[in-house]
């Protein structure tokens, strides 16, 4: 396609692509109403019904938030859960910034297998992976063996331990880091760098005071895209983790089905989305201050 | 040669992260070969024999159909319906725009878990034993929003005079779509649909909610049978 009508910045929250004689047909603005629908009827109304269990419970009010922020096991599964959500989240930055970085530096062939590879990662089966890490982590795997022979870590292995989860959620949590640093680091003007290395800085000094800066909005988004999906992550540490270290996701599910206290699931449900919103709020209104700063 | 080194670290350092990330996932192929009763690596012997197991099973094939089934009607269902909505967020000069954009993402922001409860509890409300249906649609749910963000990237470098000349030269809304629109965009049509059928194919949580006791889909099959 030669022909570019789509004018330069124009994006989903931008200014709307109109092209100077484009006509506009009426039934366009029907088309967002399917998909608005089924989120509606099934994702919202479940979701507000969900809110509503618990405050309705009973005993009705305020109890089951109340139990679920002071009882010793759902206040110590919550702090659990935040603190391995934020180890997760700084280990996969301390992966994947270096290698955002080499993917968007390096030549273009060889940046086409580095991200190819990673978009591979994103299709693969999240409970075969589990399976994997348990299969490797245990007592008699490979990863064990191999960390005994340096007289590195248990001989029992990672297999059902908080270790595993976190092993497992960081492999899990990378690609996603890397991706949305990416997008940030191909943004920034080669010659900035290039500018700040002729006046003499280092290149510490480069990264800290000019690349740094430039991706922190990806740094950001990446982040928490990657801490509020391991807070509410069930698949891996269910498989990975171990039954006596449960986190969130896990605390709910058994709630529901195994202690039926359905106040409590909702309440600590309840908690559970407010934490996701606010992450993703605070993300927005940091992206709308850089851009009126910029 | 200072360089050099700087070269050779960055080259090794992006081929380890990626051995980590893609490797470990690959375990399951000779584990599936496996001669062992137990989930051991690498295995004592190599045979056919969990597949011949799983093919003999009606139990596992039936979560096999369903799964096949469940992931078809959730691409079905998700990709026209994520492709009208991305048309709209590119082309409909509305105010509404922005706060349906982060409305249409919300299944992203939500964890499966809290999403699958409030759906069972719906269900249980209603007294409606919906069973797969109802797992299809929370599947297109957590489709949709993917679906949205691939086909708005495509149509951002789509050009719609395009469609004009289309109109003008005569053809029908339906002819334009299947004509013109489809063909330029098949490429994320495709990626979309693929995106659609795997986000249902190893969607667990949910599942196990709605149908988890009386017809899982393969990923539940396989969840229950390793926890």
């Amino acid at each position: 396609m030669s022909i570019q009508t789509a004018p330069a910045g124009t994006g989903l929250a931008g200014q709307p692509a109109t092209t100077a004689g484009t006509s506009r047909p009426r039934g366009v603005n029907l088309l967002v109403l399917p998909a608005t629908l089924l989120l509606l009827l099934v994702f919202v109304v479940p979701a507000i019904l969900m809110l509503a269990y618990s405050v309705t419970e009973p005993p009705a009010g305020l109890h089951h938030l109340h139990e679920a922020l002071t009882a010793p096991l759902t206040r110590t599964i919550l702090l659990r859960s935040v603190t391995v959500a934020a180890e997760v989240t700084v280990l996969s930055l301390l992966l994947g910034l270096p290698f955002a970085m080499i993917a968007a530096e390096t030549s273009a062939k060889y940046r086409a297998v580095l991200l190819g590879a990673i978009g591979c990662t994103l299709f693969f089966s999240v409970i075969v992976r589990a399976y994997a890490w348990l299969a490797l982590l245990g007592t008699n795997g490979p990863v064990t063996d191999a960390l005994h022979a340096l007289h590195l870590g248990s001989t029992t292995g990672y297999a059902h331990t908080r270790v595993g989860t976190i092993i497992a959620m960081v492999q899990y949590g990378v690609p996603y880091m890397v991706l949305a640093i990416y997008d940030s680091v191909r943004r920034i003007d080669p010659q900035l760098p290039k500018a700040a290395s002729v006046n003499g800085a280092s290149a510490f000094n480069t990264f800290r005071w000019v690349r740094l800066p430039l991706m922190l909005p990806g740094i950001a988004a990446g982040s928490i895209i990657v801490f509020v999906t391991t807070l509410g992550y069930y698949v891996i540490p269910q498989v990975v983790g171990s039954p006596t270290d449960m986190m969130i996701g896990q605390l709910i599910s058994q709630q529901i089905n195994q202690a039926t206290n359905w106040g409590l699931g909702a309440a600590l449900a309840t908690l559970l989305i407010l934490v996701s919103l606010a992450c993703f709020g605070i993300f927005r209104m940091l992206t709308r201050l850089e851009n009126r700063l910029s | 040669m200072k360089r050099q080194l700087l070269r050779s670290t960055r080259i090794a350092y992006s081929v380890v992260l990626i051995l980590f990330l893609v490797l470990p996932s690959l375990v399951v192929v000779p584990l599936a070969f496996s001669t062992s009763q137990f989930l051991q690596f690498p295995p004592p012997g190599y045979s056919t024999g969990w597949f011949r197991e799983f093919f003999n099973d009606p139990d596992w094939v039936g979560a096999l159909e369903r799964s096949v089934i469940v992931a078809i009607f959730t691409a079905v269902i998700s990709v026209p319906l994520g492709f009208a909505a991305a048309w709209w967020l590119i082309r409909a000069p509305s105010r509404l725009k922005r706060p349906l954009e982060t409305f249409l993402l919300l299944p992203m922001m939500i964890p499966v878990v809290v999403f699958g409860f409030g759906l069972y509890v719906l269900t249980l409300k209603l007294n409606f034993q919906g069973g797969l249906p109802v797992v299809v649609l929370s599947h297109a749910v957590l489709a949709t929003p993917l679906v949205v963000l691939t086909l708005t990237a495509a149509l951002r470098t789509f050009d719609f005079r395009l469609v004009n000349a289309s109109r003008i030269c005569g053809a029908g809304v339906g002819r334009t779509v299947t004509s013109v629109v489809l063909p330029i965009i098949f490429p994320a049509l495709g990626a979309a649909t693929l995106i659609a059928l795997m986000t249902s194919l190893d969607e667990a949580v949910i599942a196990t909610f709605i149908v988890g006791d009386t017809t899982p889909t393969l990923p539940v099959a396989m969840f229950n049978s390793i926890t």
